[in-house]
């Protein structure tokens, strides 16, 4: 009987510590998400300001730059994580498996200006040229500042 | 362009960047009561801020149809819109008669989100305005039995600090304790926190004064609380 309840006692612990973590780690994934998502919203905020877009150019422009933004995102994130990578495996890694990683890295960096140079393209058939411009202006710009206000905040 | 034209302009704008997923979240905050578009804060003030400068050199009769028609429209962002308009008005955009145009804001599509906003900016300088020594207005929306424009006459006076006229709101909290409305409890309190802020005595004196329990004298006395020595 003592025997059993242990056993229970020990599973229900178990099964708790399962789920206090599983709580907490899908709490910091929403947390990482709404950052995420702010972080956008700031981002198109601060593009629509700069730019003044019409109506017209405004419907154009957005799903083209939304879809841009997927893209660049998910290719970021793989360029990240092997760079990443290569940091911690460098000394257990061997000369053929660095190669191998390095390749990949200026194959992301590739495809990273040749996705801007067909998202370039596609912007000029929506906007005027100095528009185009503004638009890499301020997306710099958005990074300088939220950088600025990083440190700011440290 | 008519109204019904700039709003549909306005509504192209919101539409680029509305979010499905996004109102759903919005409309479960707001309990259900209205439809949103998903627009992130951020983003419908930009767009507003472009709409609402092309709007600028409008007379004032023509910004009050287009508020109206932003009220019309079932999305809420537009009411947000529009209660973010009527903030930045100037004091030579007001007229005596403008209090009935406020009345219908708050009495209809009434929630907190537009309501507390109208009643501390709107309303708060309205009054101060034209009716800093005539209550009539504000008594005749205390007397209606909505308890949207009761919560008005509580909060309105929000930002007046210093100046804040103590026996014309301890006449409200009054009138009003002992309504259980949750909103209406909620602003005593919120309305006797701000006052604490300046009188903490007096503000100690009317929630003894009126029994002044639960949900409103938490709220009131938070601040006091909080900066007690």
């Amino acid at each position: 009987m003592i025997k059993n309840f242990s056993i229970n006692l020990n599973t229900f612990m178990k099964n708790t510590a399962f789920l206090f973590l599983f709580f907490i780690a899908s709490n910091l994934v929403a947390q990482q998400e709404s950052k995420h998502e702010k972080l956008e919203a700031m981002k198109i905020a601060f593009i629509t300001e700069k730019l003044s877009l019409t109506t017209k150019e405004a419907q154009s422009f957005w799903p083209i730059y939304n879809e841009y933004s997927q893209k660049i995102e998910k290719l970021r994130k793989t360029k990240r994580s092997d760079l990443g990578e290569l940091k911690i495996n460098i000394e257990n890694s061997s000369d053929k498996e660095i190669e191998a990683l390095l390749s990949d890295v200026f194959d992301a960096k590739t495809k990273e200006i040749e996705l801007q140079k067909e998202y370039y393209s596609k912007y000029t058939k929506v906007l005027p040229i100095k528009k185009v411009a503004l638009l890499y202006q301020s997306e710099h710009q958005f990074k300088k500042e939220l950088l600025k206000r990083i440190k700011d905040k440290k | 362009m008519g109204e019904q034209e700039k709003v549909a302009e306005l509504r192209s704008l919101f539409l680029v960047h509305s979010n499905p997923e996004k109102a759903i979240e919005m409309e479960r905050y707001m309990k259900n009561n209205f439809p949103f578009l998903g627009l992130q804060a951020p983003i419908r003030r930009t767009i507003q801020k472009q709409w609402i400068n092309s709007n600028k050199s409008l007379t004032i009769d023509q910004k009050w149809s287009l508020i109206f028609e932003l009220w019309r429209q079932p999305e809420r962002e537009f009411q947000l819109t529009a209660v973010d308009w009527v903030i930045q008005w100037n004091k030579k955009d007001w007229f005596i008669d403008d209090g009935k145009k406020l009345e219908q804001l708050i009495v209809s599509k009434s929630w907190w989100d537009t309501v507390d906003l109208i009643a501390s900016n709107c309303v708060a300088n309205f009054i101060a305005l034209f009716y800093k020594t005539d209550h009539s207005l504000l008594y005749s929306w205390g007397k209606s039995n909505n308890i949207w424009l009761q919560r008005t006459c509580l909060l309105f006076q929000l930002k007046y600090k210093s100046n804040v006229n103590i026996p014309l709101l301890t006449e409200f909290i009054s009138d009003f304790h002992s309504n259980k409305d949750f909103f209406i409890q909620k602003a005593i309190g919120w309305s006797l926190r701000e006052l604490s802020k300046i009188y903490p005595h007096q503000t100690k004196e009317i929630i003894a004064n009126y029994a002044i329990e639960g949900l409103a004298k938490r709220e009131a006395l938070k601040w006091i609380s909080n900066h007690a020595n």
